[in-house]
């Protein structure tokens, strides 16, 4: 599984950095990032569904941030 | 692409996969002759051949494939034009005509925006801030609710100062915080919000927000404080400002939607270097306005317009503005779809005389400032929790802007009282679990963005009474076509 730590990362680069690592993946590999709260779990994860991809997990993380787990579609 | 650019915005992602809209900064919310060819041209290579022109004044690329942004941005450059900012930032200053082309300003909005320039520059983003400053108290361009802070100007040199104007989901009307200020004293404001925004501001807030959490009063006295310190700052020089006054009259050019076609858009560029200025003003309702041109060749200007399909505004029915509606990622309706057969509408009723403003927003955001309007329409959606589905992860409640969603028992549950029916949570939900029950139109009567005294219907400016909600696009035009003959 590929892993992505967003944390600190303001949209929109929180996406466009999410993007740019799935294009990397194969159909159906996993990747989990690392959102902080607020503005980037709430658009992030939107974003990447309109993208075409899945939303496996979200879950929230000691300290306030959120791990979301990305199936690429 | 050049990440860090991205990082200031200008980038908007729109609802189809890997199209982006490009937003270009127009400076003075003017645009010379042969930049606005430039975007045209690049409307055409990379988007699909249109621009919108915006209720913020400056316009729009839509439909650049991710892939092209570095090449549009890069071209852009090349005649000195730069991208407009969006999202939770500073933005560029709007403004309403150079006192030497408005004959009613009583003093030069364009002066005080150049010297406001370096705040959004520098700005280092988390707080979205509107600036608005208008010439004169008929406030074209609405600051009251339109801005976090609106200018208006008074006397020569001065302004009254507003603050926390906003229209969306909580829309906001600005308080009055200072009267009769300098252009330093207006600096000096603009510095003080900005300091006790980034010092006191909770994410995301905006002036209204402050307003409401902390009282009026509190946000006065911060931001009117040591007004007689001069901020030190370097003014932008606007290039379309004018040295003095430039006599004929003010061309309006339709554009239903705020949309015109790359052609259109190069005939409008060469009108206004033929007849004009050599420069094109955006106004709020998305008309593209030629300021400068002799009235009596306004007959000639029109069949030139008329050969690509555009006509001009010379009375009556103002520009029928729209956003990005269905193209945009929150839109529910096609309103740029609804606005086009309003106009056919009118057309058909003969009312195009009629002294009225006619808005469309693809959602209550309503970023084409339905509630400010005399006829405003916006789209909404009823969300529904599927409730076996929803695993209580509590994204929806804090994409919620009205903090209508509350989580009872591990679910999300929805207070239809406080909704307003916006799609934020339904978008919000990583895994599908709000769907969208009815969708249709709200319909806002009696809005008003200004004032003048010598307006028919004046008065204060307003938002619009909902008259209606969840209207088909048949019954939404069955209601324009009864309040248009009514107003
Ligand atoms: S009103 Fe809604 S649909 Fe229109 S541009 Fe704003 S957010 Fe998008
Ligand atoms: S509950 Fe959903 S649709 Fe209603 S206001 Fe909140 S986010 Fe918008
Ligand atoms: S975001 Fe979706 S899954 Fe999470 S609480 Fe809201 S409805 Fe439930």
């Amino acid at each position: 599984m590929h892993k992505l730590d967003l944390t600190g990362v303001a949209c929109p680069m929180n996406f466009v950095r999410t993007k740019l690592k799935l294009e990397e993946l194969q159909n159906g590999e996993l990747l989990e990032v690392i959102l902080d709260d607020g503005e980037s779990i709430v658009n992030v994860p939107r974003s990447v569904k309109d993208e075409g991809h899945k939303i496996l997990e979200v879950k929230k993380l000691k300290g306030g941030a959120f791990s979301c787990l990305i199936s690429k579609g | 692409m050049d990440l860090e650019q991205l990082k200031r915005g200008g980038v908007v992602k729109l609802k189809e996969k890997d199209q982006f809209s490009v937003w270009v900064r127009a400076v003075c919310c003017n645009m010379d002759a042969v930049k606005f060819r430039k975007v045209a041209e690049l409307a055409e290579r990379y988007g699909r051949g249109i621009i919108l022109l915006t209720t913020r004044q400056f316009p729009i690329i839509p439909f650049v494939h991710f892939n092209d942004l570095e090449a549009v941005q890069r071209e852009l450059k090349e005649v000195n034009l730069m991208l407009d900012r969006c999202g939770a930032r500073v933005r560029n200053s709007d403004v309403c005509y150079d006192s030497n082309i408005c004959p009613l300003a009583v003093t030069n909005p364009l002066t005080l925006g150049e010297k406001l320039d370096e705040f959004w520059q520098k700005d280092p983003g988390g707080h979205k801030i509107k600036t608005s400053i208008v010439g004169c108290p008929k406030q074209c361009t609405s600051p009251r609710v339109l801005s976090d802070i609106g200018f208006v100007g008074v006397a020569p040199g001065r302004f009254d100062v507003y603050v926390g104007g906003r229209l969306g989901l909580r829309p906001f009307i600005g308080e009055k915080m200072a009267e009769g200020l300098n252009e330093e004293e207006c600096v000096r404001v603009v510095k003080n919000l900005l300091d006790f925004i980034h010092r006191s501001g909770r994410e995301g807030e905006r002036s209204a927000d402050l307003i409401n959490r902390l009282g009026a009063e509190q946000v006065r006295q911060e931001i009117t404080k040591d007004l007689a310190e001069k901020v030190d700052y370097k003014p932008y020089a606007c290039d379309t400002k004018q040295s003095e006054k430039i006599g004929g009259t003010i061309l309006r050019i339709r554009a239903t939607a705020g949309e015109v076609t790359s052609a259109q858009a190069q005939t409008i560029a060469d009108i206004a270097e033929k007849y004009g200025k050599g420069f094109i003003h955006f106004a709020v309702r998305g008309s593209a306005e030629i300021p400068g041109v002799k009235e009596a060749l306004i007959a000639e200007i029109k069949s030139e317009l008329a050969k690509v399909g555009l006509g001009i505004l010379d009375s009556g029915i103002d520009n029928l503005q729209s956003c990005f509606g269905e193209y945009c990622t929150n839109g529910i309706v096609d309103s740029r779809g609804l606005l086009k057969k309003i106009e056919k509408l009118i057309a058909r009723l003969g009312l195009n005389d009629r002294d009225i403003k006619i808005s469309a927003a693809g959602c209550p955001n309503t970023c084409a400032i339905s509630p400010i309007s005399d006829i405003g329409f916006w789209g909404v959606i009823e969300p529904i929790v599927a409730m076996e589905k929803c695993n209580g992860c509590g994204i929806c409640a804090k994409a919620c802007k009205v903090n209508a969603i509350e989580l009872k028992d591990g679910k999300a549950v929805i207070d239809y009282k406080k909704c307003k029916w916006c799609m934020d949570c339904i978008n919000a939900c990583p895994f599908e679990s709000i769907a969208g029950g009815k969708r249709g139109y709200a319909v806002a009567v009696g809005g008003r963005g200004g004032y003048s005294p010598a307006d028919r219907r004046g008065g204060e400016t307003r938002l619009g009474k909902v008259v209606a909600e969840f209207l088909s696009e048949a019954e939404a035009l069955e209601l324009a076509e009864k309040l248009l003959e009514e107003i």
